[in-house]
């Protein structure tokens, strides 16, 4: 019986610092071979040469991953929590909920590469937008709808039932409870949740390649052009196998990103706790 | 009894398929304070919550039969408008986590009081009503969450007031207070009486005694007994009360 526990113990252990030590070693890696591209010409500029991207910058890349990640927060925000909102306070029959939950789960399933060609065959052909950054931004905004909701869902569940009796007592209307109280209480969790969807967006290429991402462009201007993304560009960059060093750039770019990201979500989520 | 602000006539509750009221048919009268008494488990607080509808917040729950407010049937009325009208108050504090003014303000607000000046003053009128004003007057601004358990209750009635209610429904309120602020609490009930009706649950047999005018008695979901409670602490007319009120249940 003790080796049993001991042995689980060990196992544990082993899992835990494994994870953490590939999670490390990849940071590690990226950033030591990354960090020679990082020049502030390298953030600044364009991307050129004979093969685009072996010399240059990734501006337009930065620019416009930032439009896409942030059309799809608006949108991934906007549907999740408005539908986690019904689930927890106007849906009165447990099976209806259960019902969009599923949904909501199967859809987290479903390939992003999947995402893409339904973006691409709704947004781009039969509305005929063309590929476009508002196209790449809804379609990544569907990809990480249901992340948001389940996280929403949980904040809003945890907010104290008595609370939200109280509020009904005095006669005030849900929406009203909604707003002043229940919102209060759990916006660190929502933001959080959709800072983390948003991490999750910024580093998919496979929802942009039909709908959004091109190899080359020029600062966006406007979200009814294409325009370059990161994690396509590090994408063309490596088939291309002609600048190791800028992809490298452009993964710590990234990761960056999601690092910084992640801890303020973390951050903010930690400060509703105490 | 054609003077009831409250009427109940052959009103059932079941969750799921348990019923756990039975046709309960009674009248409760303006200005005084009814008691709702009886053994733990025997419907007292869904009998309570059946009077604003709270019940319905609960998943299977039926009813039947009816109540009414001044003659008017509850369940045709819009939820909100008769939650306004009859307040209530939980057997744990819920103080909202915002300021003492803003907890104040909440109910108001919603009803279209737009200005600082009229704001502040429902905010001290029922702070003072409820003879918290002037313990916390210095600090209206601190998180209510920072009062005591007996401050946080009080707080509770008088944000319960700012919706202007006329009947007033509390479940058991000092259950999980001490004697002093107990004391204070069952002072402000009768002083409150002369404006509103109040319905009281307790478990606590002295504090009924003590504050109530009228006693419901309930025993497993009927209304066993009612009536003046001086009657019906001296002179029970049925066995199961006098038992009850001997602590044979308790
Ligand atoms: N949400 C619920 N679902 C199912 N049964 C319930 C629920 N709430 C209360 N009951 C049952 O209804 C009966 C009455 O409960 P309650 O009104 O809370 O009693 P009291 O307040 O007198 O202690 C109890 O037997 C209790 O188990
Ligand atoms: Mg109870």
């Amino acid at each position: 019986m003790k080796a049993k526990i001991l042995l689980v113990k060990i196992w544990a252990v082993t899992a835990c610092a494994l994870t953490l030590g590939i999670i490390f070693f990849l940071f590690a890696y990226v950033f030591w071979n990354g960090a020679e591209a990082i020049t502030w010409e390298f953030l600044t500029s364009a991307p050129k040469g004979l093969v685009i991207g072996t010399e240059g910058g990734i501006l337009p890349a930065i620019v416009g991953s930032a439009w896409y990640t942030a059309i799809a927060c608006g949108f991934g925000a906007v549907l999740g929590i408005a539908t986690a909102v019904y689930q927890v306070f106007y849906c009165r029959s447990s099976r209806i909920s259960s019902a969009i939950s599923l949904v909501m789960q199967c859809m987290a399933g479903v390939p992003s590469i999947v995402m893409g060609l339904f973006g691409y065959s709704l947004l781009v052909l039969a509305l005929g937008w063309g590929k476009c950054i508002l196209a790449g931004g809804i379609t990544q905004g569907i990809m990480i709808l249901p992340f948001i909701q389940v996280r929403a869902e949980k904040a809003l569940r945890e907010v104290d039932p008595l609370l939200i009796r109280a509020s009904y007592s005095l006669g005030v209307s849900r929406a009203y409870t909604i707003r002043k109280l229940v919102l209060g209480q759990c916006l660190p969790q929502l933001v959080s949740g959709v800072i983390l969807g948003g991490c999750h967006a910024m580093g998919a290429a496979a929802p942009l390649i039909f709908t959004g991402a091109v190899i080359m462009s020029k600062v966006p201007k406007s979200v009814m052009k294409p325009a370059m993304a990161l994690p396509y560009h590090l994408y063309m960059l490596l088939i291309q196998g002609t600048s190791s060093v800028n992809a490298y750039g452009t993964a710590f770019v990234m990761m960056l990103v999601v690092l910084v990201a992640n801890t303020a979500a973390t951050w903010f989520a930690w400060r509703r706790k105490k | 009894m054609n003077d009831a602000v409250l009427t109940l006539e052959n009103f059932s509750v079941s969750y799921e398929k348990k019923e756990v009221l039975h046709e309960i048919s009674t009248a409760i009268r303006p200005n005084r304070i009814t008691a709702i008494i009886g053994p733990s488990g025997c419907g007292k607080s869904t009998l309570l919550k059946s009077i604003n509808r709270m019940l319905e917040e609960e998943g299977g729950v039926s009813c039947k039969g009816s109540i009414f407010l001044n003659g008017q049937d509850i369940r045709k009325m819009p939820v909100e408008e008769l939650r306004r009208r009859v307040g209530m108050v939980f057997q744990t504090p819920a103080p909202f986590p915002m300021s003492i003014y803003k907890n104040m303000t909440y109910a108001p607000q919603y009803y279209g009081v737009g200005k600082k000046q009229e704001l502040d003053r429902i905010v001290r009128e029922n702070l003072e009503i409820t003879g918290l004003y002037e313990e916390v007057k210095e600090e209206l601004g601190k998180s209510a969450l920072k009062l005591s358990g007996g401050q946080q209750q009080r707080l509770c009635i008088a944000r319960a007031l700012t919706a202007q209610p006329e009947i007033l429904l509390l479940d058991e309120p000092c259950s999980a207070l001490d004697v002093k602020s107990t004391q204070i609490i069952e002072d402000l009930l009768v002083q409150l009486k002369q404006r509103y009706t109040i319905v009281i649950v307790t478990h606590n047999l002295f504090q009924a005694r003590r504050i109530a005018d009228d006693c419901i008695f309930l025993l497993n979901g009927q209304l066993w007994e009612q009536g003046n409670t001086r009657e019906l602490f001296e002179a029970p007319s049925r066995q199961e009360t006098r038992d009850y009120l001997a602590g044979v249940y308790a």
